[in-house]
């Protein structure tokens, strides 16, 4: 437990530090902050909005954004992280308040006539199943599902990140599984 | 024995494409440029410019073929686009008639007679046979050399009445799109689509009946006075003529 806390204010620390030269305009520890931070930034983005050109968009703003409000960087806050979460997950739920989900999976030109094209198959539409099914959840819980399942976020920081008390998101999470459950009621389950 | 929960093994199927090559570069690039605003908003969505950028081509694409086809078929001269005072100017003169006698302006005081009993007419059917194709060639030339010759004299007033003129057409085009339930023009208002084969079918036959109407109330008028004057009483007045004609803000009924 103290070694998870120290781990904690290590990571805290070192954001903080990070910040000051972000602050100080460098840009090897703004590359830094990127290489951290961009990979999550963009899974959490794809997976609300289901687009994987506007997702790489969020992750961008996000970061810049960052790297634009670095002066008013309050030493001490919760990380660098918590703060890029919240600014893409606010970004991914402005734009679903505009235009639903859309998945910009390419459709094949033409079948795979590869040996392995009905497995593929059976595994593309199990993806397909999974994502409609997210897909068709009110954006908040699908936020939620992406938090604490995808990114595996504690309750309480993904409650943070969507500026909600602990109760109700935890609600909100219970909704948004038995929503999932029921739409994937049918769906194959994965191949051992 | 904790029951096997499938979801986070169906879950795990959603997975996520690699980011692009350089992505990580091409950020730190953009927050190092000069160019780059530190106090701006940043916006990156591509999407979304472009949506903005193909809204604005369909509108100037409709625009353009709106005016195109109100040059074409002389709608400016005959749908009865009303410009307040300047539609006087740019109205056709009436032919001299022969032999008749000059008509000197009296400004004084006309003696007082007993107005005439109004004459009824018997209704005209609204929509008449469209002029022929050659009748239509020669007006819509005479009416663009006309129109050409105001514009070199009075370019100002021509730009105002062909922005007004666009302007009631623009009208006229909700008009109809409201009546037939159909999606607005404009791209950026709210339910924008493309019209269907069908829908665009319907717009053009009411637009051609609109055009029909028109002319048949023109052809009335322009009867009416060529009738007036024949008997040799002066042209109608223009009380009379508002109340013949409906007023341009007002909607076509059927």
């Amino acid at each position: 437990m103290a070694d998870a806390v120290r781990a904690h204010e290590i990571e805290a620390d070192s954001d903080d530090s990070l910040m000051r030269q972000v602050c100080a305009r460098d840009a090897a520890s703004f590359a830094l902050v990127i290489e951290r931070h961009l990979g999550q930034l963009h899974r959490i983005a794809y997976r609300m909005i289901g687009d994987a050109s506007e997702a790489e968009d969020f992750a961008q703003e996000a970061l810049l954004r960052l790297w634009r409000d670095a002066d008013r960087w309050q030493l001490g806050m919760s990380g660098i992280g918590p703060w890029l979460h919240r600014v893409v997950v606010n970004l991914c739920l402005d734009r679903l308040r505009k235009r639903r989900f859309s998945s910009d999976a390419a459709v094949p030109e033409r079948a795979d006539e590869t040996s392995l094209a009905p497995e593929l198959l059976d595994a593309e539409r199990q993806r397909a199943s999974v994502v409609a099914a997210i897909a068709a959840l009110p954006d908040r819980q699908r936020a939620a599902i992406v938090l604490t399942y995808y990114e595996d976020l504690p309750n309480q920081k993904a409650a943070e990140t969507m500026d909600m008390n602990l109760k109700a998101f935890e609600s909100l999470l219970l909704r948004g599984r038995a929503a999932l459950r029921a739409a994937l009621a049918g769906a194959p389950e994965t191949p051992s | 024995m904790i029951a096997h929960d499938p979801l986070p093994a169906l879950l795990d199927r959603f997975d996520v494409p690699r980011l692009s090559d350089g992505l990580a570069d091409r950020i730190v690039r953009a927050a190092g440029s000069p160019t780059f605003d530190t106090r701006a908003p940043v916006h990156r969505d591509r999407r979304g410019l472009w949506r903005r950028g193909r809204h604005a081509l369909i509108g100037s694409a409709v625009f353009g073929m709106l005016s195109a086809a109100a040059v074409a078929s002389g709608l400016l001269g005959r749908v009865g686009i009303e410009v307040p005072v300047l539609s006087a100017m740019l109205a056709p003169k009436e032919p001299a008639v022969p032999n008749a006698p000059v008509r000197v302006a009296v400004r004084a005081k006309p003696p007082k007679v007993a107005p005439e009993p109004t004459q009824v007419v018997a209704p005209v059917p609204e929509v008449q046979a469209m002029p022929t194709l050659a009748e239509r060639a020669r007006l819509r030339t005479e009416r663009r050399e006309r129109a050409r010759a105001f514009a070199e004299a009075h370019p100002r007033i021509a730009a105002l009445v062909a922005t007004r003129v666009r302007q009631e057409l623009w009208r006229r085009e909700a008009m109809r799109r409201d009546a037939l339930g159909l999606p607005s023009a404009d791209p950026l208002a709210e339910g924008f689509r493309p019209l269907t084969p069908e829908e665009r079918w319907m717009l053009r036959a009411e637009r051609r009946r609109d055009l029909r109407r028109a002319e048949a109330r023109l052809d009335r008028r322009l009867a009416a006075r060529a009738e007036n004057m024949a008997a040799g009483g002066a042209a109608p007045n223009t009380a009379a003529r508002e109340a013949d004609l409906p007023a341009v803000a007002e909607p076509v009924a059927d």
